[in-house]
């Protein structure tokens, strides 16, 4: 097994190994070649920065401590990517948990679109972290960080189905935050708050 | 589950339509919606317009640059969590060539934390009990392995080439000729590197290679510097004179050898 130190190109997958049999430079390697998009995940996802460089720490230290259970079925990107998400969503549920900020519960209620014309569109890091956590998670991943939806499936564990209706209707909600919709029709038949809608082939939200 | 509505319309079930995402019988539904409502239908056309628009916005967001602080917290937050960072409990120190060691080099050494001392070496050290003066000879150590089982030291002292023989208690008069075995621009080395070192394994691979490379076996290992740096002080023993050696912390790692820095035979 190379050391790090050698100048022969090491795989994520070997300096994981090397890490685990304690080379003291193999994990701080992986970090600095993923770090960048790990970051962009964090940030996008929470939309603050000291909650990014948190949530980020956190699950780097817990990739760290349990590089041992990395069971290689996936890449060791895609694992990382898994953990920093995770780390995230947490974040963002205790923070719905006790919101000081009324946040969109994505488990109940009707959600009313305000309507939105291109004069009150607000902008996309706005919107982004208006949507529901699911939602924006699956949109960052997809959309902005550009990952096949197979391989956003495996770092959310959810089914490929669930990951690309998340997209879909998250994309379709920032249309509407971002003023790209015309004002909404005039309402008939409005559901009373609390309904809830006729659940789609594909899973949840 | 909330249900996005826009108007009338149930947004979510027509973005879901429009993205092919509906089984036959729900497709089916939304197309019947689409044909009959006008809403429907001008809303899924405003959608699949805006579609490339919400694409690009996305896409904006990518490559936030990391921010050099938090580049900084997060290397040293993993450096921190590595083993081996502990602190150095000074008073089960013992300082045996108090007349040579630097003492303020000493000092600091036991007292950082991680990055910059080293741990106790658990199961190994004896430094406090068993041993004392080495300076007796060798018949104080006891019978070695192919790669030695040598007493074990913390020193922290900041060595040069003039003072080595005081890790045998012994001095200057009794050193050979040294030599160098490192270009003089050697790389410095990590101080958090020497936690390898440290642990029993890394010790051992160590030692091996110096066993190999010097056909003596080790006697008494110093964690200690070298001209500054830390280092690792190695006596061997064997056939013909002792000799003192100096290696780095890549010693033992495959492909670096014992990572010698200086070679004392010492008489």
């Amino acid at each position: 097994m190379q050391a790090v130190g050698d100048a022969a190109v090491t795989d994520d997958a070997a300096l994981l190994r090397a890490h685990l049999a304690g080379d003291r430079n193999a994990f701080n390697e992986l970090v600095r070649r993923h770090r960048d998009r790990l970051w962009a995940v964090a940030l996008r996802t929470l939309g603050d920065r000291e909650e990014a460089a948190d949530a980020l720490q956190d699950a780097l230290l817990s990739a760290y401590r349990s590089a041992d259970r990395f069971r290689g079925d996936a890449a060791v990107t895609t694992w990382l990517h898994r953990i920093v998400i995770n780390a995230c969503l947490d974040r963002v549920r205790r923070r719905q948990a006790r919101p000081t900020v009324p946040l969109p519960d994505s488990e109940h209620a009707a959600v009313a679109v305000p309507p939105v014309d291109s004069d009150m569109a607000i902008d996309v890091r706005t919107a982004l972290a208006s949507l529901p956590a699911d939602q924006r998670a699956a949109l960052v991943l997809v959309d902005v960080q550009g990952y096949p939806v197979a391989e956003v499936a495996q770092m959310l564990d959810v089914a490929e189905g669930t990951v690309k209706s998340r997209c879909a209707r998250g994309r379709a909600r920032l249309a509407t935050l971002l003023g790209y919709l015309r004002n909404p029709p005039p309402e008939r038949d409005v559901p009373s708050t609390g309904s809830l809608g006729e659940r789609p082939a594909g899973g949840g939200v | 589950m909330s249900t996005e509505r826009f108007g009338e319309v149930d947004l979510d079930r027509l973005a879901e339509y429009a993205d092919g995402l509906l089984d036959p019988a729900r497709a089916a539904e939304v197309e019947r919606l689409v044909a009959t409502e006008p809403a429907w239908a001008r809303t899924l056309d405003a959608l699949t317009a805006a579609q490339p628009r919400v694409h690009d916005a996305l896409a904006e967001l990518a490559f936030p640059p990391v921010p050099d602080d938090v580049v900084e917290r997060l290397s040293a937050a993993i450096s921190a969590a590595a083993p081996g960072a502990v602190v150095i409990d000074l008073a089960e120190r013992r300082r045996r060539w108090s007349r040579v060691a630097v003492g303020a080099a000493a000092a600091v050494a036991a007292v950082a934390v991680g990055l910059g001392g080293f741990g106790l070496l658990h199961g190994v050290s004896n430094s406090s009990k068993s041993s004392s003066a080495p300076a007796a000879g060798s018949a104080q150590y006891g019978a070695a392995g192919a790669a030695g089982n040598p007493t074990v030291e913390h020193s922290g002292t900041d060595y040069t080439a003039q003072t080595l023989t005081s890790v045998l208690g012994l001095s200057d008069a009794a050193a050979g000729q040294g030599t160098e075995k490192a270009p003089p621009l050697r790389s410095l080395p990590n101080a958090g590197d020497f936690a390898r070192l440290d642990a029993p394994a890394g010790l051992q691979a160590c030692l091996q290679a110096l066993a190999v490379s010097h056909q003596k076996t080790a006697t008494l290992v110093d964690y200690a510097r070298f001209r500054g740096q830390p280092a690792l002080v190695v006596v061997l023993s064997g056939t013909g004179a002792r000799e003192v050696v100096v290696v780095g912390s890549r010693c033992g790692l495959p492909g670096s050898g014992a990572d010698e820095i200086y070679v004392l035979p010492v008489r």
